[in-house]
């Protein structure tokens, strides 16, 4: 049960919303709605944005040594399109009325949690292929079933971001083609990315449908429609075979083909580590944050200068 | 967290895709004032092609309605006859997965009576508004068609921001096909 989850079901209103979201319709700001709804929506969207603002880090580190100058301005515009989806996100929590500060504050104190993928390092320019390809394949497979969101201004902010997230997919996609295909330097520099990156994308889901509790009440109000399960399977059944296909293998002695339901079926996922990571306690978790309070703080002077101008404005009118 | 950590006010950001099309509803941005908003929202919004104009509106400057008519009523509208009247934008939300989409304007004595105004005299019979939006004119700063191509222009040239630049599908295709080539004269 969702924390907050107590409301009445003869209440007329909630009755009302579970039709309303039975039929289909989409809940706009001023809408009533259960408060469990509103404070699941705030958690799931706010985590989102950390995301977005977090994942700069990982693949910003490789802005200044990316290879060639296509290379540089492809990884450039990413980035920045990432920052945009942070701002599309929270403005989509805001309209909940979670306040900027609060989130900001939540991220930069370590209170608030965001995608744990984020903090593993990126240790070779091979690492931002397979992030492309595996960690944003991944996340649009999430986003995409967001996109049918019964929340509005989530459900529009996940339209855009999807709309602008495939060449992030297709960048990557085409680095590891083009490495799994060049040198015996190169070819092992993207296996050792694949090794790497697997585990960490898998997890990237979320627990198994049995540890995730509120999973059937957020399919019940169509703020997800597939399970952290469902959605894993898919990932998984897309990407092996173009793996394979590359001559690239995966770190898992047990992944294979079940021939009756055509699935692939992964071993088993290393559920301690994805909660020793989400706890903080992942090999960047301090630096990530550490970049982020930097950042701020050393935006200070311009956020002041600003102010300053437009206080200055509406004195001299 | 140290100093100055305001985040400023919300502006709705509207965004008009093409010139023969109305401005929509894109989202917010934060900023100190209604320049810096406009210079938020192209950063925030317009990093793909198609853009012909922002509008940015102080988020408090705009009501909203959904569900029931709102009905004129109490002090506000006793002196409604009288009160000098100034014009409203609408904007409507008409499909259930859309968003808010400018409808025209309104000239009324409070927003109140705008949306009351814009629900009798905008609406589309076939397609009933579901979410109706009103501010006054005054409140929005639009940016300079002069400047649509500084503004605007950049994001058309950057085609590696399109997943067409990119040779992946036919790469793998190509491969795909080579690996069962490979197969069928191994097996022969």
């Amino acid at each position: 049960m969702i924390e907050g989850d107590t409301q009445d079901l003869e209440d007329p209103q909630a009755q009302a919303f579970e039709a309303r979201i039975a039929r289909g319709e989409k809940v706009e700001p001023r809408d009533w709605m259960p408060e469990a709804y509103r404070k699941q929506l705030i958690r799931m969207i706010s985590q989102h944005a950390h995301s977005e603002i977090v994942g700069m880090l990982p693949e910003g580190a490789w802005i200044t040594r990316a290879p060639s100058l296509r290379r540089k301005l492809v990884l450039l515009s990413k980035v920045q399109d990432e920052a945009g989806h942070g701002e599309y996100l929270y403005h989509a929590a805001e309209t909940l009325g979670a306040t900027r500060e609060e989130m900001i504050e939540a991220l930069h104190s370590g209170n608030a949690k965001y995608a744990s993928v984020f903090n593993y390092p990126t240790l070779s320019w091979a690492d931002i292929g397979v992030i492309g390809w595996f960690v944003d394949g991944a996340a649009i497979l999430n986003q995409t079933m967001l996109a049918k969101c019964s929340y509005g201004p989530y459900s529009r902010a996940m339209v855009r971001i999807c709309a602008e997230e495939s060449f992030h997919k297709k960048q990557g996609q085409e680095m590891v083609i083009l490495m799994s295909g060049g040198t015996p330097n190169q070819r092992q520099m993207v296996q050792d990315a694949v090794n790497r990156w697997w585990w960490p994308t898998l997890m990237m889901f979320g627990p198994h449908d049995t540890d995730s509790p509120n999973t059937p009440q957020l399919v019940r109000w169509k703020i997800k429609t597939r399970t952290n399960d469902e959605l894993r399977q898919t990932f998984i059944d897309q990407m092996v075979p173009e793996i394979m296909v590359l001559g690239l293998s995966l770190p898992d002695p047990d992944l294979r083909l079940d021939e009756v339901t055509g699935h692939w079926r992964h071993g088993e996922i290393d559920w301690d580590e994805f909660w020793r990571v989400v706890g903080g306690n992942g090999p960047c978790n301090q630096d990530r944050l550490a970049a982020r309070r930097k950042a701020h703080d050393d935006g200070s002077w311009v956020r002041r200068a600003l102010s300053a101008y437009a206080a200055r404005q509406v004195q001299t009118g | 967290m140290t100093v100055d950590d305001t985040q400023w006010p919300r502006f709705q950001v509207f965004k008009q895709d093409r010139l023969d099309v109305p401005f929509e509803n894109v989202g917010s941005v934060h900023a100190p004032d209604a320049e810096m908003a406009l210079q938020n929202a192209r950063d925030v919004f317009v990093r793909r092609p198609d853009c012909a104009g922002l509008w940015v509106v102080p988020a408090e400057a705009i009501l909203e309605e959904s569900g029931r008519v709102p009905t004129a009523g109490g002090e506000e509208s006793q002196g409604g006859g009288t009160a000098s009247t100034e014009a409203f934008l609408v904007f409507v939300k008409q499909d259930q997965s859309g968003t808010h989409i400018y409808r025209g304007q309104v000239e009324a004595p409070s927003p109140t009576h705008a949306l009351i105004l814009a629900r009798s005299s905008l609406d589309d019979p076939d397609r009933p508004g579901i979410v109706w939006w009103v501010c006054p004119a005054r409140a929005v700063v639009r940016s300079e068609p002069d400047e649509a191509e500084s503004m605007f222009g950049p994001a058309r040239g950057k085609l590696y921001r399109q997943p067409g630049y990119y040779r992946a599908d036919s790469m793998m295709r190509a491969i795909k096909a080579r690996r069962r080539r490979e197969q069928d004269e191994a097996s022969e």
